[in-house]
């Protein structure tokens, strides 16, 4: 049976997506496909530098196509499989259809039961590709004015796909406007995911392993990884029907 | 859009959240006077309750018989201190007589062989006030202001 395709895409930066998705890709025991050519992406957080790789497996898999061979994961403990990204991806000029074509090849092929993919902020051939061939689309969402109308905007756009918004940075009282903006939004017809707290020090955090498999856990992270197990329970709900 | 049930779960641990935080503590339980003694109040039998439609009717189970505990007074509601909490810099500046009062207690505690500080001490006296003591505090307020006025204050 092919992986299941997760896409998790945001209109803006910092709105915890990549740390969603590394997440969200150790918690499904997935592949986490990093389609985001930003330096400070998954990629770095994995602990992969592309600067200093002789190759780039992302890119060469792309463009020996969905019938070509399938790029191979990098896998470590306690870390989520990766197919690294690349800066040269930036300057590229793939097809979205390609993108889709090749994630659904990819997805046949690994052993994996969920491919995550990370994708760059806003609009661009490679998100759209990996929205294009998802099961399911991710979308995290910070309850504030200018990121709820980026997400109506994602609504409309992407109506039609199977979408899984995923509050993230909620303070401990989350704005009561918001919340209610976003019932509204999500209308009975989009799934809301259980919220992500703000937890601060997840960004001054040099560790590799992700939250959710880390051994030895301390009480914050493990107050942060049974809320991203929680998101990761929703993800399965949505994504398997 | 596919037309499939949705899950809501994060709006309604959203909402919960903010009802928990918009709902106001319960107002502490009144002491009971001195002169009133407790009496154990007889259980009154409850009213049979209409049985409503499509419900199976039958008797309604009468309160317990056992008498009602009598209820202590609560202990006044005191901060919890611990060793770890971050301090606060009140910066407030006090006349000096009442600073060289401070010292005179602290050097008296110590010959007494009772080492303390300053901070210690008006941590204590904050400590001691509690909320039980409103009515009284204001009383020794309008005492101190009447004996060592400070300026424009508001009237009790």
């Amino acid at each position: 049976m092919p992986a299941r395709i997760v896409t998790v895409a945001a209109a803006k930066g910092g709105v915890g997506k990549t740390t969603l998705a590394y997440e969200l890709a150790a918690a499904l025991s997935g592949v986490l496909v990093d389609l985001d050519w930003d330096a400070g992406g998954a990629t770095r957080m994995w602990g992969f530098d592309p600067s200093r790789a002789a190759r780039a497996p992302l890119l060469d898999a792309l463009e020996r196509g969905p019938d070509g061979r399938p790029p191979r994961p990098k896998r470590r403990a306690n870390q989520p499989a990766l197919v690294p990204s690349h800066p040269d991806l930036s300057a590229s000029r793939i097809d979205a259809d390609l993108v889709a074509d090749c994630l659904a090849a990819w997805a046949g092929a690994w052993e994996d039961p969920w491919v995550v993919v990370d994708t760059h902020p806003g609009a661009n051939p490679l998100t759209d590709g990996a929205i294009q061939g998802a099961d399911l689309v991710v979308v995290p969402v910070v309850l504030g004015a200018r990121e709820m109308d980026a997400l109506e905007a994602i609504v409309a756009d992407y109506d039609g796909y199977r979408l899984l918004l995923v509050p993230t940075m909620v303070p401990p009282v989350p704005p009561k406007r918001f919340v209610e903006r976003l019932a509204g939004l999500a209308d009975g017809r989009i799934s809301v995911a259980p919220p992500v707290s703000e937890h601060r020090w997840i960004r001054r955090r040099l560790r590799r392993a992700a939250l959710v498999v880390q051994p030895n856990p301390g009480a914050r992270v493990r107050a942060a990884a049974a809320e991203l197990r929680a998101v990761a329970d929703s993800v399965e709900v949505a994504g398997a029907r | 859009m596919p037309d499939e049930p949705t899950d809501n779960s994060g709006i309604d641990l959203m909402r919960r959240r903010i009802e928990r935080a918009s709902r106001r503590p319960p107002p502490a339980p009144r002491a009971r006077r001195a002169e009133e003694p407790a009496v154990a109040v007889a259980p009154r039998e409850e009213p049979t309750p209409v049985a409503a439609v499509g419900e199976g009717g039958g008797p309604a189970p009468t309160r317990s018989a056992a008498p009602r505990r009598r209820r202590t007074p609560a202990a006044p509601e005191r901060p919890r201190l611990a060793p770890d909490l971050p301090p606060v810099n009140l910066a407030i500046r006090v006349r000096k007589p009442l600073d060289d009062h401070l010292a005179d207690v602290i050097h008296s505690l110590r010959r007494d062989g009772v080492r303390t500080s300053k901070v210690e001490l008006i941590e204590m006296l904050l400590w001691e006030q509690t909320s039980e003591d409103a009515e009284a505090l204001r009383g020794r307020l309008a005492a101190f202001r009447a004996a060592a006025p400070r300026g424009a204050g508001a009237a009790l």
